[in-house]
């Protein structure tokens, strides 16, 4: 386990200018119109592709065959994966979130929305997150990149325009910002990502490399 | 050390139906032709195809095996190794927590010693390189069991002595073995115990290397020599323009008994070439 998440890691930091564009295409978005609950969906967006592309760099190549041979089982390297995509999303969310909202703050102070608010909409734009994930991960372990990208181009859209909606607080966002129905929906989440977690197990163990 | 029984993999064309087995302290070759299916009978013994029949890796059937008998193996697989966009100084600390037995100073060594550069991205390699860098990284961590596909591919002469004399080295601590393909003869020759040949999916010759190269012959004979000779050892034969090229296992036989014939000594790639291209007796 810690031998794949070094190589996510790696094969993470490996994309530098990839990595580095994202802050940049995210101000580029915000910025003009000061208004960052656009921003929230294309920090949702890519936050949840991020873990998807090492996924990609895993198969590209035929290169799963040789890393099943190495000391991990595929049940260990979904559980991997999982594991990698909720931490590398969450840190990716933070550092990109908190440059947006800063230079919201730079630029457009009368738009600004106070820390707490912000963090409010982190928290529903994670959980966000993590529902994508629970699609993302069984259809690209299933498919790979090259097959995935239409189901995932649909995917994109639909999730950007709940961020909207959640973060606009009006429809969606009082699903987060009511108590129970709040809790209901991080029980709902959790629940979506253990059975994404067992067909994915399934997707690996029935595949041949 | 490895045990494939009657194991079958069916594909659209194609079906290996494959039993063999790698002894310990042995260095066993697999060879055929390309296609013949010896990058599946790789991939069965490693557990990366679903298949039927029985496949025991250290004893254990593949099913059972885990992380830390996964560790007791070395393999360099053809048509797939590490992912190009990590560079040799990423899998230091990759191969570090993978394996417990990672030997960090033998594989730097070993890099350097090959002019393998670490800070690069091994999609920038050339195939002779990648090759290097899997072999490497296959001894790094005192396996057991070495399952190397083609592992001298792509490299130059100099490359692939040095990679034998790694391999002659490895086996010279007990215990060990090495389940080996490749499609110049000459390596295995000089370096296996054993040698299965396949063809069309199925086991068409297993022979000690030795018995091989001593035993075996071919005969080149004219029509009417053909019709003369004793054929109780002749295992299979091809026309020729001259008449008949015939494979035997008694080459001595004939050297004694039949002093006009030509008799070629065995090789592996004649062997092979008269076994696939033969008509079998």
């Amino acid at each position: 386990m810690k031998g794949l998440l070094i190589k996510d890691i790696k094969l993470m930091f490996g994309q530098g200018s990839f990595l580095a564009i994202l802050p940049i295409v995210g101000a580029l978005i915000v910025v003009p119109s000061g208004q960052l609950d656009v921003g929230f969906g294309y920090i949702t967006s890519v936050s949840g592709l991020i873990a998807m592309t090492t996924i990609n760099l895993d198969s590209y190549d035929n290169g799963y065959s040789f890393l099943f041979t190495l000391p991990i089982s595929r049940k260990g390297y979904v559980k991997e994966k999982y594991l990698f995509s909720l931490i590398s999303s969450a840190v990716m969310m933070a550092a990109v979130g908190t440059s947006l909202w800063l230079m919201v703050a730079a630029v457009h102070p009368e738009n600004h929305d106070g820390f707490m608010d912000f963090i409010m909409d982190m928290r529903n734009a994670y959980l966000i997150v993590l529902m994508a994930l629970s699609f993302l991960l069984p259809i690209f372990l299933e498919f790979g990149a090259e097959k995935s990208r239409y189901i995932i181009l649909i995917l994109c859209g639909i999730f950007t325009a709940v961020m909207v909606g959640v973060t606009d607080n009006e429809i969606l966002g009082e699903i987060f910002n009511t108590g129970v129905k709040g809790i209901l929906f991080v029980i709902l989440n959790t629940g979506l990502l253990a059975g994404s977690y067992a067909v994915s197990c399934c997707i690996m163990e029935g595949k041949d490399f | 050390m490895l045990r494939l029984e009657n194991v079958r993999k069916q594909y659209k064309d194609f079906e290996l139906d494959i039993t063999m087995e790698v002894k310990p302290g042995y260095v066993t070759g697999l060879i055929g032709r390309n296609g013949a299916g010896k990058t599946t009978a790789f991939k069965a013994g490693l557990g990366l195809v679903r298949t039927e029949g029985e496949i025991t890796l250290f004893g254990k059937p593949l099913r059972q095996i885990t992380a830390s008998d996964r560790e007791k193996t070395g393999v360099v697989l053809s048509d797939s190794g590490f992912s190009g966009y990590l560079k040799v100084k990423d899998l230091v600390a990759i191969l570090r927590n993978f394996y417990h037995e990672f030997d960090e100073e033998y594989f730097t060594g070993k890099c350097k010693e090959f002019e393998i550069p670490f800070d690069k991205q091994i999609r920038e390699f050339s195939t002779g390189m990648k090759r290097r860098l899997q072999v490497v990284a296959a001894l790094s961590h005192n396996a057991k069991l070495l399952i190397m596909d083609e592992p001298t591919a792509g490299m130059d002469v100099i490359a692939r002595d040095e990679l034998l004399f790694m391999l002659r080295e490895y086996m010279e601590t007990g215990g060990r073995s090495v389940l080996i393909s490749s499609h110049i003869s000459g390596d295995l020759e000089g370096i296996c115990d054993d040698i299965y040949m396949i063809d069309n999916g199925k086991v068409i010759l297993h022979e000690e290397t030795d018995t091989l190269l001593d035993r075996y012959g071919v005969l080149k004979v004219t029509k009417e020599q053909y019709e003369a000779i004793d054929k109780r050892f002749i295992l299979c034969q091809s026309k020729e323009e001259f008449g008949f090229c015939c494979l035997t296992k008694e080459k001595q036989f004939y050297l004694e008994n039949y002093p006009d014939v030509i008799v070629e000594k065995g090789s592996v790639d004649g062997v092979m070439t008269m076994m696939i291209r033969g008509e079998r007796r």
